[in-house]
């Protein structure tokens, strides 16, 4: 898979902008919006076509990649020794490089790079065959055999084989390793219930090595015609690394092991880390890209940095460097705006306690939100009103539809409150919304949201902003520690059973509704008509933005900066005509390294 | 004859008769009074003070109150300070900022003083182990980077580790962050206070005559030793009203929508480029607000030293 110099497609914008005027100019006709929208008729036939067709039961014939290819660098491409690419990190985040290890307090921008998942996908969605060559599920679609591809090796010497995927899986379920993604496989991988609650042994399992040490099998508890999309979440960990040097072994360079395309050469605390091509790797992924390099900073740094050339790339900016970038001729041309993973902001609470038991006050505070202003004045680009939670271009979603359940109407808000108890506001509670480090951007947004609840209902509402582990442990707490928050959740693959899981009884918040789960896990488990199954979870959507969990605030479309020697296939646009770099990003998960190389024109940061 | 009618005249004379009529309070404030620094602190604290007092009646608006359709105006006649991202009035926020940093400060040297002085008072009359056992803990406290304690005190506090003691007001755990970690000056101040007056003539002669220690204590050591505590105080309130603003700058002080001085320059650096009154104006009540009790706290320590007298 070679790299291809590619013209990049530029911003519209042409003349001088002030913020607010920006703000205007980004309506839901932008073209860019208007192709995320497009995405929904393809991607979406596109991928119930490929994840719940007859075919994925039986085989698979998706697009392959040949293992070892050689890179041809374009003309215009930088030597070797300068093909770096420079991003930013979450300083107070950046604590492991493996998925399995800690999911929201991983090293994003570099981790994952030390193995290969099963499963990648393109910038269509597409699923592409990784780590596993090839994959079936059987007739009652609960038994899945995944064979992974031969000749990969792990920096040790040893063989990738099924064995490291079984160990993983295993170390992920294990309560004394409590991760924090369990959630994920909660109701789907046989044992993985129990095992996470400590009733079985994590050797119990329903994951196993097969016929032989390059076959996986998966057995779910129900028909799951979406794992193999869910193995884009997979990126192995080494079996015997874990065994000999215990859990984040891939922190120290020293006890690091990869099978990835690179290797960790540095890990600064509070500064950077580094990773390099791995010379040994024989998979999928080759690249042209040689160096990554992480700095570690706090988000509030992140426009400074790319000012100065410190960063290559970052995205989810603040509306006035958004402002600034466009109002430059010499940078206009750098701005972006992508669908991502088709995230959805929203405020959650916790609906077991009062005064968030009653119905009414959820539903006065969903009406409380003016999603249109907030657009206008603070989103702009960086996102599209919600008032459901799949976001438009997903499969299933009915935006449209489900809009006036949470719709903006202050006069109903105050009514609901009143009736709720609480006449203008009288003898509510102060409030306390918990924030997950909050990017600038999420700051302004949740300010405006406290002055909206103030002005529309008279509730006081403060804001506590918490790192990444603090609010995640107190989420995951069951019961949950968080009255009240706002946060984001994007998807991990294009399939509404994994959006909505979220949701699901025992899932990541407390609410529970019986009628939900069984709408959930019947769309889930169908192997019919794919039309039909979008219905059905088009059903389980509706009950959950009628019974009002949560307050849907906005779905991402992520404006991103990337310098202009940073060229490559991945910014062509893709079938849709989005251009942007997409989800999953910089990672093993993605074909963006791969199609990705640092022109000659490129500043000299060594 | 001759020498006590000398002695008479003398004490009819105006200058005589000034000095007999003053006492130590008029000869302090006629000192503060010559220092034009002092006065013009004294002014600003004053203003401080009433704009803290009075923040419902004079802020245009409350400090909660945003329109987004007014985000990011710049000073003009409706809005004189302007408006911020998410469209409250910087005036309103302002004064508001200076009520929360006031409070802060106050509270926050209120409590350093219950905890520092009871402790040097009882060190440097007890002496002994008890003096023994505070000198190493002012030890340990002063071995302690002030602020990098108090931001894991806060950091503490806002994982909710303390919820069940630490009530939910986030204004009073700031200042008590930033009494624990200022309290030590006082404690040694008020020991040497009392070091030395314990050895004057008026404590002997009290103790002479029956007086128990808590009554030398209450009755002749402490009232001596409050001058140079209240000029100690009046220093503290600036070193705490910039505390707040450092813990509030980097993110885990007061909690929005409360306005803090501090947390507003915070958020004005990614807009300084665009939006320069978001900054200029929360800085610059920083900068009087500290000025103007280090000028106060310079000219009450000028006025109050007995040297002068």
């Amino acid at each position: 898979m070679a790299a291809i110099p590619l013209e990049r497609t530029h911003s519209r914008m042409s003349e001088k902008t002030s913020l607010g005027d920006l703000l205007r100019l980004m309506p839901e006709d932008d073209p860019r919006t208007f192709s995320r929208r497009k995405v929904l008729s393809t991607a979406a036939a596109g991928a119930a076509a490929a994840y719940f067709g007859g075919s994925m039961i039986h085989g698979v014939s998706a697009q392959d990649a040949t293992p070892g290819a050689a890179m041809t660098p374009p003309d215009d491409a930088a030597p070797p020794e300068k093909q770096a690419f420079y991003q930013a990190t979450d300083v107070s985040v950046a604590k492991a490089m493996d998925f399995y290890e800690a999911v929201y307090e991983r090293a994003g921008n570099v981790a994952d790079l030390f193995s290969e998942p099963l499963i990648r996908i393109d910038r269509n969605f597409q699923l592409i065959p990784a780590g596993a060559e090839s994959w079936s599920g059987s007739e009652d679609g609960k038994t899945w055999t995944f064979k992974i591809r031969e000749g990969n090796v792990w920096s040790d010497g040893n063989p990738v084989t099924a064995a490291d995927w079984v160990k993983t899986f295993q170390y992920g379920a294990d309560p004394a390793h409590a991760w924090d993604f369990t959630w994920f496989f909660q109701g789907v991988i046989v044992g993985w219930n129990d095992a996470i609650a400590g009733k079985i042994k994590p050797e119990e399992l329903g994951v196993s090595v097969g016929a032989n040490d390059y076959e996986l099998v998966i057995n779910t508890e129900v028909p799951a015609p979406y794992i193999p999309a869910m193995m884009l979440y997979s990126q192995t960990l080494s079996k015997a690394a874990l065994e000999t040097s215990g859990p984040l072994y891939n922190s120290k360079v020293e006890t690091s092991v990869t099978s990835g395309p690179f290797k960790l050469q540095e890990w600064t605390p509070d500064q950077q880390v580094v990773i390099v091509t791995n010379p040994d790797y024989k998979g999928t992924q080759p690249t042209l890209i040689t160096k990554l390099v992480a700095k570690l900073a706090s988000p509030d740094a992140y426009f400074t940095m790319y000012q100065g050339n410190e960063i290559d790339f970052y995205e989810g900016p603040d509306p006035a460097s958004l402002t600034l970038m466009l109002n430059d001729d010499s940078t206009k041309g750098q701005v972006y705006s992508g669908v991502g993973d088709f995230p959805t902001w929203y405020i959650f609470f916790d609906v077991t306690i009062d005064p968030w038991k009653d119905l009414k006050v959820r539903q006065a505070w969903s009406h409380a939100i003016d999603r249109d202003t907030l657009k206008t004045k603070v989103l702009g680009p960086n996102g599209t009103p919600a008032y459901s939670w799949l976001a438009p271009g997903f499969p299933a979603s009915q935006r449209e539809a489900l809009q006036g359940i949470q719709n903006f109407d202050p006069a109903t808000a105050k009514d609901l409150l009143s009736q709720a108890g609480f006449p203008d506001g009288k003898g509510f509670p102060k409030q306390q919304m918990w924030l997950r480090a909050p990017s600038p951007l999420d700051k302004t947004v949740a300010g405006a949201l406290a002055a909206m609840i103030k002005e529309n209902l008279n509730i006081d509402v403060e804001l506590l902003e918490q790192d990444q582990k603090t609010f995640t442990d107190a989420l995951n707490a069951k019961p949950t520690q968080i009255p009240l928050g706002y946060v984001r959740y994007g998807m991990d693959y294009l399939d509404p059973s994994n959006m909505l899981s979220v949701w699901k009884s025992g899932g990541r918040h407390s609410w529970s509704n019986p009628e939900f789960d069984k709408e959930l896990a019947d769309a889930s488990a169908y192997l019919g008509d794919p039309a039909e199954r979008i219905k059905m979870f088009q059903a389980a959507e509706k009950i959950l933005v009628e019974d009002v969990p949560a307050v849907f605030v906005y779905h991402g479309t992520i404006a991103q900066f990337i310098k202009p020697w940073v060229k490559g296939e991945f910014i062509a646009p893709d079938d849709n005509g989005v251009v942007a770099l997409h989800w999953p990003g910089v990672a093993g998960m993605s074909t963006v390294l791969s199609e990705m190389y640092i022109s000659s024109d490129a500043p000299d940061r060594s | 004859m001759a020498t006590a009618a000398v002695a008479l005249q003398d004490a009819e004379s105006p200058l005589v008769q000034r000095r007999k009529t003053r006492t130590n309070f008029q000869l302090a404030r006629h000192r503060f009074m010559q220092q034009k620094l002092a006065v013009f602190g004294l002014v600003i604290v004053v203003l401080f003070i009433a704009c803290a007092v009075f923040a419902p009646l004079i802020a245009p608006s409350s400090y909660d109150q945003a329109n987004l359709l007014d985000a990011n105006k710049f000073p003009s006649r409706q809005f004189p300070f302007g408006t911020d991202t998410i469209g409250h009035d910087m005036v309103s926020r302002v004064i508001y900022g200076i009520r929360t940093s006031l409070i802060v400060a106050f509270s926050a040297v209120g409590m350093a003083c219950l905890i520092g002085m009871p402790m040097g008072l009882a060190a440097g009359l007890k002496g002994g182990w008890l003096d023994f056992l505070v000198l190493r803990l002012v030890e340990i406290m002063t071995a302690l980077p002030g602020i990098l304690f108090a931001i894991f005190l806060m950091s503490v506090i806002n994982s909710g580790a303390l919820a069940s003691v630490l009530p939910r007001n986030q204004i009073f755990n700031v200042a008590l962050v930033i009494a624990v970690t200022s309290w030590v000056p006082l404690c040694r101040l008020m020991r040497a206070q009392i070091l030395t007056l314990r050895e004057q003539e008026y404590v002997t002669a009290a103790r002479s005559i029956g007086a128990t220690e808590y009554r030398v204590a209450i009755t002749h050591l402490l009232p001596n030793a409050i001058p140079p505590m209240i000029i100690a105080l009046t220093l503290g309130i600036p070193a705490a009203i910039f505390a707040e603003a450092g813990l509030s700058f980097i993110g885990i002080g007061i909690n929005e929508p409360v306005p803090s001085l501090g947390k507003m320059v915070s958020d004005s650096r990614q807009y300084i480029q665009l939006y320069w009154h978001l900054g200029l104006f929360p800085s610059l009540a920083i900068a009087l607000a500290v000025l103007g009790f280090a000028f106060l706290g310079d000219g009450l320590r000028d006025a109050l030293d007995p040297r002068q007298i």
